[in-house]
C-alpha cells in the first residue's frame, strides 16, 4: 500500500488540485503549444477543403472515400476501446479505476469528437451537413431511413451524448469540490454552475453513483452498435470486398484493441508529461498492457476467422483474400498485421509492459496497425469493383495528412486542457479510498 | 459470377482490357503496386498547379463570396421567364478538313448552344462526329482575337480593307504569293480565278496536311458482300466517318452471315476493330502480301493468312485503299483488278502549286508579300521544307488569316482574324461532291478567304454577295438560295485526274533494326487544328484510351524487345530529323512499326500548347515511312488516361454470339420483392447495339455538349476525375497480336433496383415514376456513397467548382445548354437519359424524333444509330423491340439490378 500512500498525499494537499499553477510545468506548456499549433493547422485544412472542394484531397472515381472514412472508423474505434475500458472499470469497481476511469472517459469523448469531424467535413457541401438532422424543413423532406449514413448520424449523435453524460455525471462531485475550494468569485460561479447545486447529501451521492453506473452499463451496447454502423456503411454496399457480414465484428474488436492501446498510450504519455497530476504507476501500466494484449488476441481471432472463411468459401471472381494478401495492396495488409498483431506480442513480457516508453511505442504500433487496416479496407475494397480494377489508386494529399495529424493533436489538446481545468482522477473516489486505507491501517 | 452451370455461359475466351492483364501470372507485387499506386511513388510536394490553386483559394476566401449555391445559374440566366431570346434551329455547313458537314445549330437568343447533324445532308444524315460536336466549343474560344493586326499593331477593319485593296491598285500582283488551305468551295475557286484575272502575276499555292482529295466517297454495298480495306480507315475520324459508319451499319445489320469485311493494316484502326478478318502486317510485308495477291501466288504469304488470301483472290470484292499503306503498296493494289473506289476531286487544285514550290520561291527571294489564308503551315508543313525557318529568314512581308493565334500567326507580320466558322458565308462540297450553302447562324467579326481574295481582285464584297454571285442569285431569299445551290451541278467540273501516288523509296530489304512509321490524324484533334479545344483533348482516344496527349503505338512484342514500357520515351530518327515521344503498347499492331498520331505538340495553341508530342518533324506527306531508327532515351512520361480501369470482373461484359438463335435474354425473372408494375404511362429505357458500335466517341462528346459537362484539365484527368457521363469501354478477346476488339458505351444504367438510391442519406438520388434514376443536384450534400454503391461507376463528382470562371477550360456561359442545370462544387452528377429533352417533348417545346419520342443526345449523334432510346411500356417502340431481341443482355446481370439500359451482343460469323 505504499504506492497508494504516495498518491493519497498528493490528492489531499489542496496545492495539487487542478488550476494550481505550479502543477503545470514547462512540459505541459510545450505540449499545449505544439498540439494547439497542429489543431490550428487542422482547422485551416478543414476550412480550406470546405471552401475549395474535396478535390484538394486525393480522392477520385472510384476512390470517393479514402483517409476521411478510414480516419473516421479508426477514431470511433479508439473512442470505443477507451469507453469500454472506463465502463468496465466503473462496473467492476476495480481498484485501478481511481487512477484511470476519469481520463479514460475523457479520452473516449476526445476521440469521439475527433471522429465526429469527419462525417461533416468529408461532405462535398459540409455546410449542409445539418440536412442529416430530421428537422421540419420547408421542403417536407426527411432524412432517408434506408441509408447507413443516416444510421450513422443517429449513432454518433447518441454516442457523443452518452459518453459526454457518463463523463459529466462522474465529474459532478469533483466540480462541487472545486467550487468549494475556489478562491476567485468567477471560478466559484463557473464551477458552481456545472456542479448543478451539488451538496454532497447521501441522497445525491446515491443517485449520482446509480446514474453513473447505469450510464456505464448503457454505453456498452452502444460501442458495438456505433462501430457496427461504421462498418455497415461499407458492408451494405455492393462493393465485393466490403459486402461481408463479418465486417462489423472485425471493426468492433479491432476498435477495442486500438482503444485500449490509446488508453495504454495515454497512460504512458501522461506519466511522462504530467507525472504530478496523474498517478499511473507501473502496476497500472502492467494491467492495461494485459488488457490490450487480450483485445489484440480477440482481434486476431476474428481476423483469422475471416481469413479462414474466405479461404474455405467457394472461389468467386472477387477473390479478395488473394487480392489482400498478394495483390497490389498487400503491403498495407501485411504491415497492418505486423503492427497490430505481431508487435503487441512483446506485451507478454512483464518488464516491457511496465515500461512507459515501451507502452507508448507498442500502443502506437497497435493503433497505427489498426489505422492501416481501416485504410486498406477502404482502398482495396474500392480498388476492386464489379466492372473494373482501378488503375490510378488513391494517394492522400498533404491536406489529408495535415487533417490526420491534426486530429491526433486535437485529441491530445483536449486531454491537456482537461487536465488543466478538471481533475484527471476522481477526487471523491480517491478520498473514499484514502479513508478506507486509513481504516485498514488502524490496528 | 463465374458459375459454369449458367445457361448464359458462352464459349468466348476471357475478356481483357489492357495488355498487362494477359500475363498476369507473373505478378511482381512491387511492380504492380508501382503501376497501381503511381502517385504513392512520387513525393507529395506541392506542385505548381496546387500552389496556384492555393492562391486562388485564398483569393476566393478574401472575396468572401461564401458558400453560395450556384447550382441554378444556367437556368436562372437564360430560362424561366428571363430567357435571353428565342430558341431557333439554324442550318449551315461545317468545314471538316475542307469538305462540308451539314449541321443544325440550336441557338438561344442568337448564341449557339448545340450542334446536331443535318438530316438532309449526305455527310451527316442527322448524326454527327466528334469534330462537329467540338465545333461548338471552338466557337466560344476565349483566345479568339477579334481585331486585325497590321505590323504587329491592332487596327480596325477599315484600315485592314484598305491594306488589302492596295494590292489590286499597284501592278499586276508581282511578288504576291498566296498559300491557301484547299477547301472544296466553288466560290473559292471562282475567287482564285478572279484574282488571277486582275493580278495575273500572283502565284497560288495550296497545302493541307491531310489531303482533301483522297477521301473515300460513300460506299455502295449493294453488290459487294466482300469488302477489303487496305489501310483505309473509313470508319475512323474524318469528314466521311458518319456517312461511312451509317452505311456500314446498314450493311452489317442486314446480313451478318453473308457480308464480310477484311482489313489489312499495320496499325490498328476503328475500321480494323470491326473487321471479320483482320490481317496485321508490317508495311513491307503488306506490300509483299498485295504483290502475292496480285500474282495469285500465295506461297509467300504467312500460313495463317493463306486461306484468306485465296478467298480474296477468288471472290468478287470491293477494294478500298487508304493512307494506312505505303504508296507503293497502293500502286501494286491497283492491278488487283477489283472494283476500286475512286476518290472524288473536291477542290480544283490546278490553279495552285504545291507548298514546295512556295518554299523554293521564298528561298530564292522571289516573293514580296506572302499571304497565308488559313491552315497552320508553320506547324504542319512537310518537315523537309523547314517552313518556319524559311519564313522567318526570308524578308518577305506576310499576312495570315486564321481563327486562332498560332505558330503561323506568330511568324507573320500581319494578322487578320477569320470570321468564326458559325458566322461565315460560303459554299462547300460534301465528300460525295454535292454542294451546299454555308450561312451564318450567329454573328461574328472577321474576314474569310473569299472576302480577302475579293479585295485583292479589286471587287470587294461581302461573303454573302460573293456566294450569291457564284450562283447568279443576287436577291434570292436564303432558303431558295440554299435550294438552288444544292441542286446546282457545280460539282466536279474542271477537275484534274487524281494525282498518281507520290514516288517513294522502293521498299526493298529493310535492316532488322529499322522501323516503319505509320502516321494518322489524331482521332479527336485531327491535324492539330482542334488542339485548342478542351473537349477533344479530354476525350480518350478510342484505341489507346489516351487523353490530353499522344504516344507512339507499338506492338507489345517489339516493346519487349526494346525494353520499353508504356510511357517510356523513344527517339525516332528518319532522314536526319528526329523526335522524342513516349510509347504505348497497342494490341493488334504489327511488329517493328510505330503508329504516330499527328496534331499534338503544338507550341502556340492556348490550352493545347505543349500537350502531347509533335510528330510533324518526321512527316513529309507520306503516311507510311520506312527505315526509321528507334532508340530508347531512358526518360519516362506519365501518360494520361481518362479512365484507367483494368480487368473486368464480369467476363460477360461484352458478349459475342454466333447466330441470332442463341438466347442471351433471361427467360425467367429472378424472385424479387420488387413490384414491377409501372407507375406511369411512359417507361424510358435504352438499348445499345454493341454489334454496330464503332467506338468513335461521338456520344461522349455530344453528351458533354448537351449536358454542360465541365472539362477538368490534364492534371485532374490524370487524377481520375474526368466528368464524362457516358464512357466508351474497350474490350479485347484473344491473343494480343491480333485480338477481337469491342467497344461498349457505358452511361447510367437507370437500374429499377438502383443501389445508389437507398444509400443517399438526404434522398438526393431517387427514382421517377417513369423509371429514370434522377439526381436532385440542390439536394445533394456530397457524401459520395452513391458512387461507392454504383457497380458500373458511372457517377461523377464535382471535386472542385469546375465551372468557376478561373477554372473553367470548357464551355463559356453563353454556350451552355439553358435547359440543363450547371452543377456546382460538391455534388454528384450522372447521365439523366437527357431528362430535359424528355420534358421538352412532353411540353411541346421540342418535336423529338420521327415518332415524336424524345431523342437523347448520344442517340441523336451516334453515326451508326447503335443507341436506341424510347418507351419500354409501348411494345411497338423500337427500344422495346430491341430489348426483346435474343441478343439482349444486361451488364452485371447477376446483381439483379433490373437495368433500364441493356446491350445487344456482338455477332460473329459462324465458323
Amino acid at each position: 500500500m505504499a504506492k497508494a500512500t504516495s498518491m493519497d498525499t498528493h490528492l489531499t494537499t489542496p496545492e495539487a488540485l487542478p488550476l494550481e499553477e505550479n502543477a503545470f510545468g514547462l512540459r505541459w506548456w510545450l505540449a499545449v503549444i505544439i498540439s494547439a499549433a497542429l489543431v490550428i493547422a487542422l482547422f485551416a485544412a478543414l476550412f480550406y477543403t470546405a471552401l475549395t472542394g474535396i478535390g484538394v484531397w486525393g480522392n477520385n472515381i472510384p476512390f470517393v472515400w479514402g483517409f476521411d472514412l478510414a480516419n473516421y472508423g479508426w477514431w470511433i474505434g479508439m473512442a470505443n476501446g477507451s469507453a469500454l475500458f472506463a465502463c468496465l472499470l466503473i462496473l467492476w469497481r476495480a481498484p485501478m479505476r481511481l487512477a484511470i476511469s476519469r481520463w479514460a472517459e475523457a479520452l473516449a469523448l476526445a476521440a469521439a469528437i475527433c471522429a465526429a469531424l469527419f462525417p461533416v467535413f468529408h461532405l462535398g457541401k459540409a455546410w449542409l451537413s445539418y440536412w442529416m438532422v430530421p428537422y421540419p424543413a420547408h421542403t417536407g423532406l426527411w432524412p432517408q431511413p434506408m441509408s447507413p449514413l443516416t444510421w450513422d448520424f443517429w449513432s454518433i449523435f447518441a454516442y457523443l451524448l452518452t459518453i459526454a453524460s457518463l463523463w459529466y455525471i462522474g465529474l459532478i462531485p469533483d466540480l462541487a469540490m472545486l467550487r468549494d475550494r475556489a478562491r476567485a468569485c468567477l471560478k466559484q460561479r463557473i464551477y458552481g454552475l456545472f456542479a448543478l447545486g451539488w451538496t454532497g447529501s447521501s441522497r445525491q451521492w446515491a443517485l449520482q453513483q446509480h446514474c453513473h453506473r447505469l450510464l456505464a452499463l448503457s454505453v456498452i451496447p452502444f460501442l458495438i452498435v456505433m462501430q457496427s454502423i461504421v462498418a455497415l456503411e461499407l458492408a451494405v454496399t455492393l462493393v465485393p470486398d466490403w459486402h461481408d457480414t463479418g465486417l462489423p465484428v472485425r471493426f468492433v474488436v479491432s476498435g477495442f484493441a486500438s482503444g485500449l492501446a490509446l488508453a495504454y498510450f495515454f497512460a504512458g504519455l501522461m506519466q511522462s508529461i504530467l507525472p504530478e497530476m496523474i498517478d499511473v504507476d507501473d502496476d497500472i501500466l502492467d494491467q492495461i498492457g494485459v488488457f490490450t494484449l487480450g483485445a489484440v488476441y480477440l482481434s486476431m481471432f476474428v481476423v483469422g476467422l475471416t481469413a479462414l472463411l474466405e479461404w474455405l468459401a467457394p472461389p468467386d471472381s472477387s477473390n479478395s483474400l488473394t487480392e489482400w494478401t498478394s495483390g497490389s495492396g498487400a503491403v498495407l495488409t501485411w504491415s497492418s498485421l505486423f503492427l497490430s498483431k505481431v508487435v503487441p506480442q512483446l506485451l507478454w513480457f512483464r518488464k516491457i509492459r511496465r515500461n512507459r516508453y515501451a507502452a507508448i511505442g507498442i500502443s502506437a504500433a497497435i493503433a497505427s496497425g489498426i489505422w492501416l487496416d481501416h485504410l486498406s479496407t477502404i482502398i482495396l475494397g474500392l480498388a476492386h469493383g464489379h466492372m473494373e480494377t482501378a488503375g490510378n489508386l488513391y494517394a492522400p494529399s498533404i491536406i489529408e495528412l495535415i487533417i490526420l495529424i491534426g486530429t491526433l493533436a486535437l485529441c491530445l489538446l483536449i486531454m491537456l486542457i482537461f487536465a488543466r481545468l478538471l481533475p484527471l482522477i476522481a477526487i471523491y473516489a480517491a478520498n473514499e479510498k484514502q479513508i478506507y486505507n486509513q481504516g485498514e491501517r488502524l490496528p | 459470377m463465374a458459375d459454369s452451370t449458367s445457361p448464359f455461359t458462352d464459349h468466348t475466351p476471357k475478356l481483357w482490357r489492357r495488355l498487362d492483364e494477359l500475363n498476369d501470372e507473373q505478378r511482381n507485387i512491387t511492380e504492380r503496386a508501382k503501376k497501381l499506386f503511381p502517385q504513392l511513388t512520387k513525393s507529395m510536394l506541392i506542385d505548381r498547379r496546387t500552389a496556384l490553386r492555393l492562391m486562388a483559394a485564398s483569393a476566393a476566401l478574401a472575396a468572401a463570396s461564401g458558400c453560395a449555391d450556384n447550382s441554378s445559374k444556367a437556368s436562372e440566366q437564360r430560362m424561366g421567364g428571363k430567357s435571353k431570346g428565342p430558341v431557333e434551329d439554324r442550318y449551315t455547313l461545317l468545314n471538316q478538313n475542307g469538305t462540308a458537314f451539314g449541321v443544325v445549330v440550336r441557338t438561344v437568343g442568337g448564341n449557339p448552344v448545340k450542334i446536331e447533324g443535318d438530316p438532309d445532308h449526305p455527310a451527316s444524315l442527322g448524326r454527327s462526329n466528334v469534330q462537329a460536336q467540338a465545333a461548338l466549343l471552338s466557337h466560344y474560344d476565349p483566345d479568339r482575337i477579334d481585331l486585325p493586326r497590321l505590323g504587329g499593331k491592332e487596327t480596325d477593319w477599315k484600315k485592314c480593307r484598305e491594306f488589302l485593296a492596295s494590292f489590286s491598285e499597284k501592278g499586276i500582283g508581282e511578288g504576291l504569293h498566296i498559300l491557301l488551305q484547299p477547301t472544296a468551295s466553288p466560290t473559292l475557286e471562282r475567287m482564285i480565278r478572279e484574282v488571277k484575272q486582275r493580278l495575273p502575276a500572283t502565284r497560288f499555292y495550296q497545302y493541307r496536311p491531310i489531303p482533301l482529295n483522297n477521301i473515300i466517297p460513300p460506299i455502295d454495298y449493294q453488290s459487294n458482300n466482300l469488302v477489303i480495306s487496305f489501310g483505309c480507315d473509313f470508319l475512323g475520324a474524318g469528314p466521311g466517318q458518319v456517312r461511312h459508319a451509317a452505311d456500314y451499319a446498314e450493311f452489317r445489320r442486314n446480313d451478318r452471315q453473308e457480308s464480310k469485311l477484311i482489313v489489312v493494316e499495320s496499325v490498328p484502326t476503328l475500321t480494323g476493330a470491326q473487321a471479320d478478318e483482320h490481317v496485321i502486317l508490317e508495311p513491307r510485308q503488306l506490300e509483299q502480301f498485295i504483290q502475292a495477291l496480285n500474282e495469285g501466288d500465295i506461297t509467300n504469304i504467312a500460313p495463317q493468312y493463306r486461306d484468306l488470301a485465296n478467298a480474296i483472290i477468288n471472290e468478287p470484292r470491293l477494294l478500298l485503299k487508304g493512307n494506312g499503306i505505303s504508296a507503293n503498296a497502293g500502286e501494286i493494289a491497283k492491278s488487283l483488278g477489283a472494283v476500286e473506289l475512286q476518290s472524288p476531286q473536291l477542290f480544283d487544285d490546278s490553279q495552285c502549286a504545291d507548298i514546295s514550290a512556295l518554299h523554293k520561291a521564298l528561298e530564292q527571294d522571289e516573293a514580296d508579300h506572302l499571304m497565308i489564308l488559313g491552315g497552320n503551315p508553320v506547324y504542319d508543313a512537310p518537315a523537309r521544307l523547314n517552313f518556319a525557318q524559311t519564313l522567318s529568314r526570308s524578308r518577305v512581308a506576310s499576312t495570315y488569316l486564321g481563327s486562332e493565334w498560332n505558330e503561323t500567326a506568330g511568324l507573320c507580320s500581319n494578322y487578320i482574324s477569320e470570321t468564326p466558322e458559325l458566322a461565315q458565308w460560303g459554299d462547300l462540297r460534301s465528300f460525295d461532291s454535292s454542294v451546299g450553302l454555308r450561312r451564318p447562324v450567329t454573328s461574328g467579326t472577321g474576314m474569310t478567304a473569299i472576302e480577302i481574295l475579293s479585295h485583292l481582285a479589286g471587287i470587294p464584297e461581302s461573303g454573302e454577295m460573293l456566294v450569291r454571285k457564284t450562283y447568279d442569285a443576287p436577291d434570292l431569299p436564303v432558303e431558295q438560295l440554299a435550294q438552288k445551290i444544292r441542286s446546282s451541278t457545280n460539282a466536279a467540273n474542271n477537275m484534274n485526274p487524281p494525282p498518281s501516288g507520290k514516288v517513294q523509296k522502293p521498299l526493298g530489304i529493310m535492316p532488322d533494326n529499322r522501323f516503319a512509321l505509320v502516321f494518322a490524324p489524331s482521332p479527336h484533334i485531327w491535324d492539330g487544328s482542334l488542339a485548342n479545344n478542351s473537349w477533344t483533348q479530354e476525350l480518350p482516344a478510342p484505341l489507346t484510351g489516351l487523353a490530353w496527349g499522344n504516344a507512339a503505338s507499338i506492338a507489345a512484342s517489339t516493346a519487349e524487345k526494346l525494353g520499353l514500357k508504356d510511357g517510356d520515351e523513344i527517339e525516332i530518327s528518319l532522314d536526319g530529323a528526329s523526335i522524342k515521344i513516349p510509347v504505348i503498347q497497342l494490341p493488334g499492331q504489327a511488329e517493328n512499326t510505330l503508329g504516330l498520331p499527328l496534331g499534338y505538340g503544338r507550341k502556340m495553341a492556348a490550352i493545347g500548347s505543349v500537350i502531347g508530342h509533335g510528330v510533324y518533324a518526321l512527316f513529309n506527306g507520306n503516311f507510311v515511312e520506312q527505315g526509321a531508327l528507334v532508340t530508347k532515351t531512358g526518360a519516362h512520361h506519365d501518360l494520361i488516361f481518362a479512365d484507367r480501369f483494368m480487368a473486368a470482373d464480369d467476363d460477360k461484359a461484352v458478349r459475342w454470339v454466333t447466330s441470332e438463335t442463341e438466347q442471351l435474354r433471361r427467360k425467367e425473372e429472378a424472385p424479387s420483392f420488387f413490384d414491377p408494375e409501372y407507375r406511369a404511362e411512359k417507361q424510358w429505357g435504352m438499348v445499345i447495339d454493341l454489334d454496330i458500335c464503332i467506338g468513335c466517341n461521338a456520344c461522349t462528346i455530344a453528351c458533354q455538349a448537351e449536358n454542360n459537362i465541365p472539362v477538368v484539365g490534364p492534371e485532374e484527368t490524370a487524377a481520375g476525375r474526368a466528368m464524362h457521363w457516358i464512357r466508351v469501354d474497350r474490350y479485347h478477346r484473344g491473343p494480343a497480336e491480333n485480338p477481337d476488339t469491342a467497344f461498349q458505351p457505358v452511361p447510367c444504367m437507370h437500374c429499377e433496383l438502383a443501389p445508389c438510391e437507398p444509400v443517399c442519406p438526404v434522398g438526393a438520388t431517387t427514382h421517377s415514376s417513369e423509371g429514370i434514376n434522377e439526381m436532385t443536384y440542390n439536394r445533394c450534400i456530397g457524401t459520395r456513397s452513391c458512387s461507392n454503391n454504383c457497380p458500373y461507376k458511372v457517377r461523377r463528382f464535382n471535386w472542385f467548382d469546375y465551372q468557376a470562371p478561373d477554372r473553367n477550360v470548357g464551355m463559356s456561359t453563353e454556350g451552355q445548354n439553358p435547359r440543363v442545370t450547371v452543377r456546382d462544387r460538391g455534388v454528384m452528377e450522372k447521365c439523366t437519359f437527357c431528362v430535359q429533352r424528355i420534358e421538352a417533348v412532353r411540353l411541346g417545346d421540342d418535336k423529338g424524333g420521327e415518332d415524336g419520342m424524345p431523342v437523347t443526345a448520344c442517340q441523336q449523334t451516334c453515326p451508326t444509330q447503335a443507341i436506341i432510346f424510347g418507351d419500354l411500356a409501348d411494345a411497338q417502340s423500337p427500344v422495346a423491340k430491341a430489348r426483346a431481341e435474343p441478343r439482349n443482355y444486361s451488364l452485371l446481370e447477376d446483381l439483379n439490378l433490373k437495368t433500364r439500359t441493356t446491350y445487344l451482343a456482338k455477332q460473329t460469323r459462324e465458323v
